[in-house]
């Protein structure tokens, strides 16, 4: 389940109401209660379960990966023979090569149709809340149903197919077992399914965007190109730089479309990070290995975070 | 640049330019509905008539039967019942704990509570689908594979959904918790009766984008579960669709129809409140 | 204060736990005793179900212990199984196909002290049958059905394009003859797959290339195989076959939809396929190539897994479920060509499809046993991620065995 995302942790979430979240809890002042076990009990079913099921997993799977851990048969402690054998194998960089090409496609595609789309759709557009519903739609509806659809358009005598052949008059590509088309199919299926989110969280924070700070910039001659550029963009970088987060974390996990439309192939040519561990863990059943590459990932995503907060101050202005 | 000194009005746009972009944007609208539409219409097409060229849009008739023949062929209700279970189930505990756990970290003065609470924050680094291997031999351990608790409590536990409520918590003044006290209220009554009905409405965005991750949620039921028929849910149960004896696209697609109902009407009838928890909380389901 | 905050978190700690075990349950280990057993089948349905509900029920109806059926679709299955297997909780009964018994030989039971302490009569199944069953001269699943890869055609359409209806025997001359027929009606006449046991039969038929040998060694990187690939590609090339797709159930929808005339499939589906189709289906055997006729045969049983506690009785139930007239109510309803010999003629009799028997006694006669090897899950994984590639002209198939090689050395 990739559904529920961390926010950023060292500011505050970008449209909340910024008190809220920096100040420390309560006023020191007129203390009510005095200090009490009572907050552990609250928080202690959640701090439990976030124990078991996150913190003692994560921790297992380092040990793991250290180690040969067939689903049947001996264990035993292999160091980094693990490590050895992914970086080995060329299937396995280039599953890292896939995934990788997948982010850089899917991620600027997603921002810029979504940012498009919510600059489009101001207050002034009729129905606007009707589009911004419309295109929210396959971000909450089943992924393995999205992906359903599209693999009947992309399917020879499929509606693309179809559609050119009788109209005019050429073969489409063979989109999900041609090399050449396998990836650019699945993108264009996750940007229609993925940026809906995005879309609304822009449009959310463009609106809040003072009025006066826009009149002024119009009264200034500005054009909407210049304004958005100029005064909005600037406005809801800190959005922007959240939603590119969100959206990079989650990308590098894409499983489930390739998984349903390709199985990863043909060949290699489209599977992914998620799609190898899986097949290393539960076909090949190689939990030790399938940790070790569970946590390549891992690094890369902290990586790929880091590297974003520190090239945040480049562009992203808090007010 | 120095346009933003030219001493030009802005020209209003021309009506015509208007409804030239307003019909574009339906225009774009309408092609990102084309899937959607073309699997209803696919759903309600006659087995053979699934790949037609030229592409038809409807078949040479309406058959509602589809959707009756997608309980007959699959035992698909089976897999509605098994979604609905681990999703009402899971949403019930995350909100439980979650609500509970804000409470502690925002209004409650105990000891360590800001090392916990960083701690926490440091668990929304983890991706989930990195923790899919270890979670399995866990499950093996615990004997909870191929089980409805497998599929439920490993997810319940987010730090996401102690941060959301934790926000609200922090909005509410002071004054509140006073007047409780001197009503003589304990911490218990306190939190029951009177913060838990001020924080319905974040609990309940926070519980729209919890049953919308379990009801969707495809990679860990496709590990954990064994007996597809006791335990698969929604989108492992659409999966069972290509089996062996070739795909039958229009129930698919009707399967598939059915399968979206739930979050679509949810979407539909929450717009607003799922908007603002966008909003207020920057996340979310997704 | 910190004695009340371990006290805390302790009742929280034990009331979490006793709701869990509260409602735990499910077919775990614990719900195995001697008088309800779990089997696990490949299942696709609800019609599907109800048939080996039936095969269930007349376990239980015989005296025998209660059996459960644990279904998961066929795509699933095999990847299921070993996790499952391996788990604590695994099912006592599990289907195995012929070619994938060497794969669970270290997980299964050897049923021949069995068999012979319940004087089982072994000489009354079909002798493949039984052979694709043994993994080392040892016996690990009593087999249900049998049959040799055949193809199904579409009689209609091979009227329509004037192509001669191929009957038991034909060669593979006769099925270029036919192809260039379809190619002139613009309809492929090969459904192409890329799935492993109908991929290799057919490579067999056409120059006998295969990638497991008879003693069940695995190589991949056969050149007589590769060439077949290449072979097919052409066949694609010239539009007489369509392309292939990672999806196992392409070529069956492109033949019931007739996209093509016909395709490889096994006895197995036979009837299934009969009732989906809205034209006269005809069945014939794989064209027979430069080196004489010849096929793969394979078949499904049920073997007892090793971390069944009752073997016994689950010995008894799987004797139940293979019984002549188990068998023989399977062969009645068409769901499988059965793996007894005084049945078999039942199967022919309901098919109700001319020449079938034929048809079936020539390609028995003229197959072998498709063996299992350690590794043939994993290369009918593999096949169907590359092979898509050769099929489709992409990569020649001898690069594309080279890649599929690669991988299994691993």
């Amino acid at each position: 389940m990739t559904s529920v995302i961390p926010p950023r942790l060292d500011e505050p979430a970008p449209t909340a109401s910024r008190e809220a979240v920096g100040a420390s809890p309560g006023p020191a002042k007129r203390e009510p209660g005095r200090r009490s076990w009572w907050g552990a009990v609250f928080a202690g079913p959640h701090a439990l379960g976030l124990a078991i099921f996150t913190a003692v997993p994560i921790v297992a799977s380092l040990v793991v990966s250290f180690m040969s851990w067939p689903m049947v048969g001996e264990r035993g402690w292999v160091g980094l023979d693990n490590y050895a054998d992914l970086f080995g194998d060329p299937v396995f960089r280039t599953v890292i090569l896939n995934t990788v090409g997948f982010v850089l496609l899917y991620v600027p595609l997603n921002l810029v149709i979504s940012l498009g789309l919510a600059a489009w759709l101001t207050p002034r557009i009729r129905h606007r809340h009707v589009f911004r519903v419309l295109f929210f739609i396959p971000t909450v509806t089943p992924i393995v149903a999205n992906v359903v659809v599209w693999r009947m358009l992309y399917e020879p005598g499929g509606f693309i197919d179809a559609t050119l052949e009788s109209t005019v008059g050429v073969q489409a590509p063979n989109f999900l077992v041609d090399e050449n088309w396998a990836m650019l199919a699945i993108v264009a299926m996750s940007v229609w399914q993925g940026f809906g989110y995005n879309m609304l969280l822009f449009s959310a924070a463009l609106d809040a965007v003072p009025d006066n700070l826009i009149e002024a910039a119009e009264l200034d001659g500005a054009s909407p190109w210049q304004t958005f550029w100029r005064i909005k963009f600037p406005a809801i970088s800190p959005t922007i730089f959240f939603g590119t987060m969100m959206t990079l974390i989650t990308s590098f996990q894409v499983f489930a479309q390739p998984f349903l439309l390709t199985k990863g192939g043909p060949g290699t040519s489209t599977e992914t990070l998620v799609q190898y561990i899986y097949n290393t863990g539960f076909q090949v059943q190689q939990l030790g290995l399938a940790s070790a590459g569970a946590w390549v990932l891992f690094v890369i995503i902290l990586g790929v975070t880091a590297v974003q907060f520190l090239g945040q101050k480049r562009w992203v202005h808090y007010d | 640049m120095t346009s933003l000194t030219r001493a030009r009005p802005p020209a209003a746009p021309s009506r015509l330019r208007r409804a030239i972009g307003y019909a574009l944007l339906c225009l774009i609208a309408l092609a990102f509905l084309a899937p959607l539409v073309y699997m209803v219409a696919t759903s309600l097409k006659p087995a053979g008539e699934t790949f037609e060229s030229p592409p038809t849009l409807w078949g040479s008739e309406i058959r509602w039967q589809n959707y009756a023949d997608v309980f007959t062929y699959l035992p698909f209700e089976r897999f509605i019942i098994n979604g609905v279970i681990v999703a009402v189930l899971g949403t019930a505990l995350n909100v439980a704990v979650a609500a509970l756990s804000g409470y502690a970290f925002s209004r409650l003065r105990w000891r360590g509570r800001n090392l916990v609470f960083a701690l926490f924050l440091a668990t929304l680094m983890i991706p989930q689908d990195v923790l899919v291997i270890p979670m399995y031999v866990m499950m093996q351990d615990f004997g909870w594979v191929d089980s409805f608790q497998a599929l439920i409590i490993p997810w319940a536990f987010t730090a996401f959904g102690a941060f959301l409520s934790r926000q609200f918590f922090l909005t509410v003044p002071q004054e509140l918790d006073d007047a409780a006290r001197m009503d003589g209220a304990g911490t218990v009554r306190t939190f029951f009766a009177v913060m838990l009905p001020l924080a319905r409405p974040t609990l309940a965005v926070l519980a729209v984008f919890t049953f919308i991750a379990y009801w969707n949620s495809f990679l860990w039921p496709l590990i954990i579960v064994n007996d597809v028929e006791a335990h698969a849910t929604v989108p492992l149960g659409l999966q069972q669709f290509f089996g062996q004896q070739g795909s039958q696209w229009h129930l698919v697609m009707a399967a598939s129809v059915i399968s979206m109902l739930p979050t679509v009407i949810i979407l539909l009838l929450l717009q607003r409140h799922l908007i603002r928890g966008i909003v207020t909380s920057g996340l979310g389901g997704r | 204060m910190r004695r009340r905050l371990i006290l805390g978190v302790t009742s929280v700690a034990t009331t979490t736990g006793l709701v869990l075990t509260g409602c735990s349950s499910g077919t775990n280990a614990a719900s195995q005793s001697e008088d309800s057993l779990v089997w696990s089948m490949w299942i696709s349905g609800a019609e599907d179900k109800a048939a080996w509900q039936e095969v269930a029920d007349a376990v239980s109806e015989n005296g025998g212990p209660e059996v459960t059926i644990q279904g998961s679709p066929w795509t699933d299955y095999w990847t299921k199984l070993r996790t499952q297997l391996s788990a604590g909780g695994a099912p006592c009964i599990v289907s195995v196909q012929s070619l994938r018994a060497a794969n669970y030989t270290d997980v299964l039971v050897p049923l021949d002290s069995l068999a012979e302490e319940a004087g089982v009569d072994l000489a009354e199944f079909d002798a493949t049958a039984l052979d694709g069953m043994k993994v080392d001269g040892e016996l690990y699943a009593l087999p249900y059905d049998t049959g040799p890869v055949v193809m199904f055609y579409n009689e209609d359409l091979f009227d329509e394009v004037g192509a001669e209806i191929p009957g038991p025997g034909w060669t593979m001359d006769e099925f270029e003859a036919a192809a260039a027929r379809f190619e002139e009606a613009g309809t492929p006449l090969l459904a192409s797959t890329v799935e492993d046991m109908f991929l290799e039969s057919l490579i067999l038929g056409h120059n006998g290339g295969r990638v497991i040998d008879e003693d069940g060694t695995l190589d991949a990187t056969d050149p007589t195989f590769s060439e077949g690939l290449d072979w097919i590609a052409s066949l694609v090339e010239s539009g007489q076959a369509t392309q292939a797709s990672a999806e196992g159930t392409a070529d069956d929808n492109a033949y019931v939809n007739q996209q093509a005339g016909m395709y490889v499939d096994g006895p197995w589906s036979l009837l299934a396929q009969k009732a989906r189709v809205d034209f006269t289906l005809g069945v014939t055997t794989i064209p027979a190539g430069a080196s004489g006729p010849s096929t793969f045969s394979a078949g499904s049983g049920f073997g007892i897994s090793q971390e069944c506690e009752h073997p016994d009785r689950a010995f008894e139930a799987i004797r139940t479920m293979t019984s002549e007239p188990v068998l023989r109510s399977l062969a009645e309803q068409g769901r499988a060509f059965p793996a007894r010999t005084a049945v078999q003629q039942v199967w022919y009799d309901s098919a109700g499809i001319e020449g079938a028997q034929e048809v079936l006694t020539a390609a028995q006669e003229a197959s072998v046993p498709l063996p299992g090897n350690r590794q043939s899950d994993q290369l009918a994984q593999l096949l169907t991620q590359y092979a898509v590639q050769a099929v489709n002209g992409q990569q020649s198939g001898a690069d594309t065995m080279e890649s599929i090689a690669g991988q299994l050395e691993q």
